[in-house]
């Protein structure tokens, strides 16, 4: 990393970059788990360098591998490090219970955490980064290796952190979809430097004006085949995903000139809305052009994005 | 709150310092180290001398008549002496080899199982220095590694002191026993275990950890008797563990008679001063290493 600038928001905070942006050392220095050669950076108000342990007494690190306390159960490992945290030990005890309560691992509180699932251990490491109560929590990739229902339980319980309880949340993730489903904000970093930051509505509403080429999505009551061969007359490029046509334009008046085409064709058209970009889309736009800009092929980063 | 209940409590209470979060990883890591059917076989197989002599003077106060027991308490000397005797049957050539597995076999583990389990991320973004761990671990290790030093020798003393009883004039020597006993329980803890917790922070396999702190703690007497063989000099006998552990042991209990039914046993011809000394510094450059090497240590 190197002069890398940036302020986040209270609220629900996405990191996203490709392998190797630097996400996860710009985590491991905010921890103290790295020394950053110079600068200087705050959490919550209180300076990285001289108040570390203060930072971690109000923060919560939820680790992307696999990480247990051997030889213990689940409620014990959440208990000690509520303890390790500071609570007295009735009350890491019992939060310990809540929590794994919260999380929904209430049946495997007893059971050894070396047993546990991809997916329980999930849930277990959002419960033990959840029981000293957090003022922010840091979660690397939370949606990993869980199934479809899992998946949409836990970011549930992470949105649910965030809105109803107002805990910060900074979350590091891949699928892009999980990150639109509970952050607020986005700051995507690569090289070690910040690419786009802000509110992820108004990132994807500037991405929806910039880009040359938009999609319009239409459906149509009529004879496709019909439709479409009039497009192609027409030398209008499209796709087609089962009934609804993705006609690329990049014309202003696309509207009424789909609108004549069908009245000409006897069609109805049913809905004809303009598609928006969503988050991939800006994530991939701006890293694609941070490549170009210094000279770099796009092509890695979009490897990364399809993973 | 009910813990049936789903729902998400905020906390603003106590919050407990750094002495208390030390504990923690003591307590805990001592508990998981210590759990198992195979520590009970060899926590006896280890504590055989202290365990036989509790035996005897339980079975000679119970089964034998009055004469014999005084002769039979009265032959194995002072109770500081007994003490001694007991200590030096238990780390004597021949047999340190038990308390040294003990200690190894059960602690090897301590910082490597951390280490291949990732626990270290989990330790580390709580709010505590790499040297609060280190010390947790430690105290673990010295926990652990008590019970086949002072825990067992306390029974003893115990057990010795209610079956003679203890008299107004012996009070000072009672005392100081025990005082003598645990300082020498701790210096051999100590000594051992801070070599130990390193070989632990080496590597994720635990196994490795114990076969490397078994290694050296017993390559410098092999070493020391094979240079025997060629030279004859004093020195040599430091290389030895267990006649460090007979000399500092020795100094500390105030230079006992040891002559056990007329039988002299375990004088030392050491310094005392130089073993004690050795033993510290080892210990310490030993923990001094292991918490260097956690600051080194990447935490993914």
């Amino acid at each position: 990393m190197d002069a890398i600038s940036f302020k986040m928001n209270a609220g629900a905070n996405a990191l996203l970059g490709p392998n190797g942006a630097g996400k996860s050392t710009l985590i491991k220095i905010l921890l103290s788990y790295l020394k950053a050669d110079q600068g200087e950076a705050q959490l919550l108000g209180h300076d990285i360098f001289k108040e570390g342990m203060l930072i971690r007494q109000k923060v919560g690190y939820m680790p992307e591998h696999f990480a247990i306390i051997p030889g213990v159960n689940a409620v014990k490992q959440v208990s000690l490090l509520g303890r390790i945290s500071g609570l007295p030990k009735e009350e890491a005890m019992q939060r310990a219970h809540e929590t794994l309560q919260y999380v929904g691992l209430n049946e495997a509180r007893y059971r050894k955490v070396k047993e546990f699932s991809t997916g329980m251990l999930q849930r277990l490491k959002l419960a033990q980064t959840l029981v000293n109560d957090p003022e922010l929590i840091i979660l690397d990739e939370p949606t990993n290796g869980l199934d479809p229902n899992g998946r949409i339980d836990m970011i549930e319980l992470v949105k649910e952190i965030s809105k109803e309880h107002g805990i910060n949340l900074i979350v590091s993730s891949h699928l892009l979809p999980d990150i639109e489903a509970t952050c607020e904000f986005a700051t995507i970093i690569n090289k070690g430097a910040v690419v786009a930051q802000g509110k992820i509505s108004e990132l994807t509403y500037q991405e929806t004006r910039s880009v040359e080429k938009k999609n319009m999505k239409v459906e149509i009551r009529g004879d496709l085949e019909r439709f479409l061969a009039a497009l192609q007359t027409k030398g209008i490029p499209f796709q087609l995903f089962e009934n609804t046509i993705l006609v690329q334009y990049s014309d202003e008046e696309i509207s009424t000139v789909l609108l004549k085409l069908a009245y000409e064709n006897d069609i109805q058209i049913r809905t004809m809305v303009p598609s928006e970009a969503i988050l991939e889309d800006v994530f991939v736009h701006r890293i694609a052009d941070m490549n170009n800009k210094n000279g770099l092929p796009t092509k890695e980063t979009k490897i990364e994005v399809s993973k | 709150m009910s813990v049936f209940n789903r729902s998400y409590r905020e906390y603003k209470g106590e919050i407990k310092g750094r002495f208390f979060r030390i504990w923690s990883i003591a307590t805990q890591t001592f508990r998981v180290q210590f759990s198992g059917k195979k520590i009970i076989f060899l926590l006896i197989l280890c504590n055989l001398p202290v365990i036989s002599f509790t035996l005897m003077l339980i079975f000679s106060a119970i089964f034998f008549p009055a004469f014999v027991r005084e002769f039979f308490l009265g032959g194995l000397g002072g109770v500081d002496a007994t003490m001694y005797t007991i200590i030096n049957f238990s780390f004597n050539p021949g047999l340190i080899f038990l308390p040294i597995v003990f200690i190894c076999a059960l602690n090897s583990g301590t910082i490597a199982n951390d280490k291949k389990n990732n626990s270290l991320a989990l330790y580390f973004s709580r709010p505590i220095t790499r040297i609060d761990y280190a010390i947790g671990k430690a105290l673990s290790v010295y926990m652990v590694s008590s019970f086949v030093t002072f825990v067992p020798w306390f029974v003893f003393l115990v057990t010795f002191n209610l079956l003679e009883g203890v008299s107004g004039l012996a009070i000072k020597t009672v005392i100081m026993t025990y005082l003598s006993t645990f300082a020498s329980g701790f210096l051999i803890v100590f000594f051992m275990g801070s070599i130990v917790l390193y070989f632990s922070s080496i590597s994720k396999q635990s196994v490795l950890g114990g076969i490397l702190s078994i290694l050296v703690l017993f390559l410098p007497s092999l070493v020391a008797s094979l240079i025997a063989e060629f030279i004859e000099a004093d020195w040599i006998q430091y290389f030895s563990i267990a006649l460090i552990i007979v000399a500092a042991v020795f100094l500390i209990f105030g230079s006992p008679s040891t002559s056990m039914f007329g039988m002299n046993f375990f004088e030392s011809t050491l310094s005392g001063g130089v073993a004690i000394t050795l033993m510290i510094t080892i210990g310490i450059i030993f923990l001094l290493m292991t918490i260097n090497r956690l600051y080194r240590e990447e935490v993914s």
